[in-house]
């Protein structure tokens, strides 16, 4: 299965009893005591620390928009990317500027420069990461993301987890990042918070589709 | 396919944290 044929596989509308009314289809960072939509918006309020506060922003793999839409609420001049037209779609219906592209098949040079580009766990399905962050350097100088990696993952291999997801290692990651130019300013491990995200996903799983 | 990783998440807590850094990574480039 891609990424395309998971994504258009289900509506939006299929998808908003599980992951709420925004669509932020992330991971939160939950601090004790926090609701599903609190957490959601504490993973967003820190990707938005990292970044200037007022811009042009290119999310890359923008998913349904949640986090671009709360982004574009805050000032920042929101350009969205998906290589899914069913998400590119959705995204034009909320007012999103939005467009379908495939940054492993094009050097995105087309989409100008921003001040900023967030990937938020949508580095996963690149293959050749290296390849894009070299890309990368010529439509920005600002990088912020989220992502997951393998502690089992070793050298240049990758682990994959059903068909769409390609994993390093947290060295082998930033290896990749830095040897294509970038300088890491912030690298830091915000699993221990999105745990409780997977619990909040069963349950509503489970509440929308009655599952015992 | 989303409720198989959270059963797989939540079975073994610990181990799938130990395993998966969710890392959140800023970086710049002076280079345009």
């Amino acid at each position: 299965m891609t990424t395309v044929e998971y994504y258009d596989g289900m509506t939006p509308e299929e998808w908003k009893p599980i992951l709420g009314s925004s669509l932020n289809f992330h991971f939160g960072f939950y601090k004790q005591g926090m609701s599903f939509e609190e957490g959601l918006e504490s993973a967003t309020r820190n990707v938005i620390s990292c970044l200037p506060p007022r811009g042009r922003l290119l999310d890359l793999g923008c998913d349904w928009g949640g986090p671009a839409m709360r982004l574009l609420k805050c000032g920042y001049d929101v350009e969205c990317v998906t290589n899914s037209s069913a998400q590119q779609g959705y995204c034009s219906s909320l007012g999103l500027h939005s467009r379908v592209l495939d940054l492993e098949q094009d050097d995105g040079r087309d989409l100008g420069y921003f001040d900023s580009v967030i990937m938020l766990e949508s580095l996963e399905h690149i293959i050749d990461k290296r390849s894009l962050f070299t890309k990368l350097k010529q439509i920005t100088s600002r990088v912020v993301l989220v992502t997951s990696c393998d502690a089992q993952a070793a050298g240049d291999l990758v682990s994959t987890y059903g068909g769409t997801m390609y994993m390093t290692s947290v060295a082998e990651l930033l290896d990749v990042i830095a040897s294509a130019g970038w300088r890491i300013d912030t690298a830091v491990d915000n699993r221990r918070y999105a745990m409780p995200t997977f619990e909040h996903w069963r349950t509503r799983i489970e509440a929308a589709y009655r599952i015992p | 396919m989303l409720y198989a990783l959270c059963e797989i998440a939540l079975s073994d807590a610990a181990g799938f944290e130990e395993r998966f850094p969710l890392l959140l990574v800023s970086a710049q480039s002076s280079n345009r």
